[in-house]
């Protein structure tokens, strides 16, 4: 292994590191999506080293394929953090919480509980999702669904 | 493969010059990411850049060209740094840019390692058109003042531990030495088309993209189509809930 792979590969773990930690502990929407842009930039530079090594083309096209998907995820990401700011004015990950199956109850109360602590003034109403993971109900004839009154045996939660 | 890892395993790792770079790091950054009040920016810059210097004492390896090795460490430790500044920076805006200098300091790194052409087109596509379009959201979803979630981290002791052990195992990793390539074939230097000698490195990469991954480029923009699509829908069905 030369020095410039060995040092390539060691500079590209501390910035996947930093970028995974960065994801895991941040909450706003933008900066994690930030943090998940730094770890592709991390597999880039290492694939850019190893065709180095190996002494061709590969990684540098692989490079571009990452850019390519990279530059596809920042467009939807961007329009769909505008789409969740215009429903509650805030890019805070944690107000999304309560996304999922309505089947399964809710985890990890000391977020919940912390959210609640930190954000009553900020966000004075709660997001009330409508409820994923039911079969809508169909409609005598068999033939459509039925829309609005027959899922009111769905208890909002929160 | 494990077997092979560990048989050849020499014991020329220190536990101690694995560690105390990263112990320094998680310390700096659970400094710099604490709760405002207690949040200590002096001892957290001065563990961040002495966790820097002990990687660079225990890891770093020298090639012995003098204007690579000064162009690379420093692109490197630019990198580090910003990386650094980007997570430990609450305001989302700073975070931007801290990015953007990530990014800068990347390409740098592509451009010593004779990737010209992707790191022209890394500038372009991230410090041109990403970092822009979000500091665009950013300024669009403005918030009067600091906002809780931007300084409130969410389990940073776990995501330290964690984060800590992984880049642990990685640097162990990287420093074990190479197995022997016995039996494996040797890297094919082009799977079809030979370049010739004096191409420019774009010729090759163009060859190597529309020779070796014509497939790939072809669902490659299939993608972006897709994407531009995806992003249009959303982007009115949106403005059609909003009214």
């Amino acid at each position: 292994m030369t020095p410039q792979l060995y040092n390539s590969l060691l500079i590209s773990a501390v910035l996947f590191v930093l970028g995974t930690v960065g994801f895991l502990t941040r909450r706003n929407l933008i900066v994690m999506f930030l943090s998940a842009e730094l770890m592709l930039q991390a597999v880039a530079l290492n694939l850019i080293a190893f065709g180095r090594a190996h002494g061709n083309y590969h990684g540098q096209s692989f490079t571009i394929f990452v850019l390519t998907v990279a530059a596809c995820e920042a467009g939807i990401a961007l329009v769909l953090f505008l789409a969740l700011y215009q429903r509650f004015n805030s890019l805070d990950v944690s107000v999304w919480h309560e996304l999922g199956e309505v089947d399964v109850p809710g985890d990890e109360p000391e977020i919940l509980a912390a959210q609640e602590l930190a954000e009553v003034e900020v966000f004075p109403n709660y997001p009330e999702l409508s409820p994923a993971g039911r079969e809508p109900a169909l409609s005598s004839d068999g033939t459509s669904f039925v829309k609005g009154p027959a899922r009111k045996d769905i208890v909002k939660r929160g | 493969m494990y077997s092979t890892l560990f048989a050849q395993q020499a014991a020329t790792i220190n536990p101690w010059e694995l560690g105390i770079p990263i112990l320094l790091g998680v310390v700096g950054y659970m400094l710099a990411a604490a709760a405002p009040e207690r949040r200590q920016n002096i001892p957290a810059m001065v563990c961040l850049m002495g966790a820097i210097v002990a990687a660079w004492f225990a890891w770093w390896q020298l090639e012995g060209n003098v204007v690579e090795d000064v162009l690379f460490t420093s692109f490197a430790g630019l990198m580090v740094m910003a990386g650094c500044g980007m997570q430990v920076e609450t305001r989302p805006v700073y975070s931007a840019l801290w990015f953007a200098l990530v990014i800068l300091a990347t390409c740098g790194l592509f451009l010593m390692q004779g990737a010209a052409f992707v790191s022209a087109a890394t500038i372009i596509v991230y410090a041109g058109a990403i970092i822009v379009t979000f500091l665009f959201v950013i300024m669009l979803a403005r918030q009067g003042g600091k906002s809780t979630y931007d300084v409130q981290l969410m389990q940073p002791m776990l995501a330290m531990a964690s984060g800590g052990l992984l880049l642990a195992a990685l640097v162990y990793a990287i420093q074990q030495p190479v197995p022997e390539a016995s039996n494996a074939p040797a890297p094919s230097v082009n799977m079809s088309a030979p370049i010739p000698e004096d191409a420019s490195t774009l010729a090759s990469l163009g060859r190597s993209l529309f020779v070796d991954h014509l497939f790939a480029v072809e669902l490659a923009s299939v993608l972006l189509l897709v994407a531009i699509f995806g992003t249009l829908v959303i982007a009115l069905q949106s403005r059609e809930q909003a009214r």
